[in-house]
């Protein structure tokens, strides 16, 4: 074997490597942190209180927070966004599909400190004229701006998925007299179904782990919010918010390794679901 | 073939039309009120008073530095990984391992990269709050871009090209380095491109591992903490209450200029060389 291919694959394990790396690192600053817990009370309770003595760290709002944003930027996104990669593989013409895919990709390089910006300085006074709020700075706010952030990634994996579905499927179905109409709904889209699902986990996951935009636009207040329309924390812009603050291996600096490790743990979670259906798909196929 | 749609496909249609606006009409509006802060001044001078006057020279020039050290670790590593996956890999269970481990580092969440950077870097290894740090840091985060488009793009070039160089007596990794990997180019090319894009736009990484808000010089080697576009954003939006708006218009103009640049030339690259494919 030439030492060139001995070195490419030296670089394809270097990513078994880092996988594995991110979670032994994360863990093993988390690791002090657990060893001390003697109940569940870091998930249930809700006192995150880093300076007093002494310390409380319990994640239950911001767990709470990220659940909330997350539901909301699904809830709004996936009808759009399914609905548009329908859009893209059946109804526009050929080139005009190539064109706005392209699009979406473009978009989806706008960077989310860029979008938590624009829900700062607009889409929160915004929501607080709308609903009649002190602040627009809320879990909603965060939330709507996170259901634009998903579009792009939504679109294209459902988009792909639905172009998958052999063209015979349709060709039989209009050959039995459908329209087109009932050919996407009642052929395409059923058989599509398994990647347009891991589609919507794939968005969750990004949808979850988004950090910049919750961090400017959710708010920041730190306990179990009572409503999407009050100001919260998710877990991502808790941990972007104090890490660098937090003294090493200080009590707190353990704790965000604590959530973090929750957080990695939650999007893994996700992410193995939706590669399993991909996965499974392709050894249907 | 003219299309013509009946009423709830022109429903269909509303949905993709609201999902366009809102992207497109932010980056619009974004270009429109940066124009007021942008000048000569505002691009190519140092920041002075904490920021509030001058430019913003040293967070171009660190994002553009950040790029060139992550692309830097990034390059061989990723597109060796694309190569073994596509070319060499087994078809066993550790090729199918590494295809879910590359599925999941990719839906990481950069934040979580962040911690990783931060106590495998910044802290362990003793590189501290830097421009290797980050650089490091954005790396381990676009190497699953890279190495998905540089395996894609290998799998695009027909099974047959392999046969061919294969039947004229070459290796396989004589076949690789000439016949597919030069085919390949272009569609590692626009992927890498993309990957750099997200690493010039990302936060959360390099707030955790090194970049800092307000230094009136550029970095010194890359072991110097660093001004980033998306971090001076970030903190010109959130921390300081007397930043004039249409500096921070104005910087979020230059970020997302140079993000869409990366962006528009990758697409439009790929586009020119889909259509000169001869296969």
């Amino acid at each position: 074997m030439p030492y060139q291919q001995k070195l490419v694959t030296v670089a394809g394990y270097t990513v078994l490597l880092l996988t594995a790396a991110i979670f032994l690192f994360v863990a093993a600053q988390a690791w002090p942190f657990f060893r001390d817990q003697v109940d569940l009370s870091f998930f249930t309770g809700d006192r995150w209180l880093p300076v007093s003595s002494p310390p409380s760290f319990q994640i239950r709002g911001f767990l709470v927070s990220s659940f909330m944003i997350t539901s909301m930027a699904i809830v709004v996104g996936c009808p759009i966004g399914i609905l548009s990669a329908v859009c893209l593989a059946e109804l526009l013409p050929r080139q005009a599909s190539i064109l706005l895919r392209s699009v979406f990709e473009m978009t989806a390089g706008i960077p989310s400190v860029v979008w938590g910006f624009l829900g700062l300085t607009v889409i929160a006074p915004f929501v607080a004229r709308v609903f009649n709020l002190n602040t627009g700075l809320t879990g909603f706010s965060a939330g709507l701006v996170l259901s634009v952030m998903i579009l792009p990634t939504l679109v294209s994996l459902a988009d792909e998925a639905l172009r998958a579905v052999p063209r015979e499927y349709a060709e039989a179905s209009y050959a039995l007299g459908a329209t087109r109409w009932q050919t996407i709904w009642r052929v395409i889209v059923p058989a599509a179904r398994g990647g347009i699902v891991a589609a919507v986990l794939l968005a969750m996951g990004r949808a979850i782990g988004e950090t910049m935009t919750v961090l400017m636009v959710a708010g920041g207040r730190l306990t179990t919010p009572g409503s999407i329309f009050e100001p919260m924390r998710p877990i991502t812009a808790l941990i972007a918010a104090e890490v660098t603050n937090a003294a090493r291996h200080s009590e707190q600096y353990h704790a965000l390794f604590a959530a973090g490790l929750v957080l990695f743990s939650i999007t893994l979670a996700v992410n193995a679901i939706a590669a399993a259906v991909i996965v499974g798909k392709k050894a249907e196929a | 073939m003219r299309q013509s749609y009946t009423l709830p496909e022109l429903f269909l249609l509303s949905a993709l039309g609201l999902a366009l606006l809102p992207p497109l009409a932010a980056v619009l509006y974004i270009f429109v009120r940066a124009a007021a802060g942008i000048s000569l001044e505002f691009i190519f001078a140092m920041p002075a008073q904490r920021g509030i006057t001058g430019g913003i020279l040293p967070a171009i020039l660190g994002t553009l530095w950040l790029l060139f050290g992550t692309s830097l670790v990034v390059l061989p590593l990723g597109v060796g990984a694309g190569v073994y996956l596509a070319e060499f890999a087994p078809r066993n269970r550790l090729k199918h391992l590494l295809e879910v481990a590359l599925i999941n580092l990719a839906g990481v969440p950069s934040v979580v990269f962040g911690l990783f950077g931060y106590s495998l870097f910044v802290l362990t290894l003793g590189f501290g709050s830097s421009l290797l740090s980050a650089s490091l840091t954005l790396a381990a985060m676009t190497l699953p871009l890279v190495v998905t488009a540089t395996r894609e793009a290998l799998h695009s070039v027909p099974g047959s090209f392999r046969e061919a160089s294969l039947a004229l007596g070459a290796t396989r990794w004589q076949t690789v380095s000439t016949v597919t990997l030069p085919c390949a180019r272009s569609g590692i090319l626009t992927g890498t491109l993309l990957a750099m894009s997200r690493a010039a736009g990302d936060t959360a990484t390099i707030l955790i591992t090194g970049a800092a808000f307000f230094l009136p010089r550029l970095p010194t080697s890359f072991t110097s903490r660093f001004m980033a576009l998306p971090y001076h954003l970030y903190i010109s939006a959130t921390q300081l209450p007397g930043m004039p708006a249409e500096r921070i218009w104005a910087t979020a103009g230059v970020l997302l200029f140079i993000v869409l640049i990366m962006q528009v030339s990758a697409t439009l690259w790929r586009e020119r060389e889909r259509r000169l494919k001869k296969w």
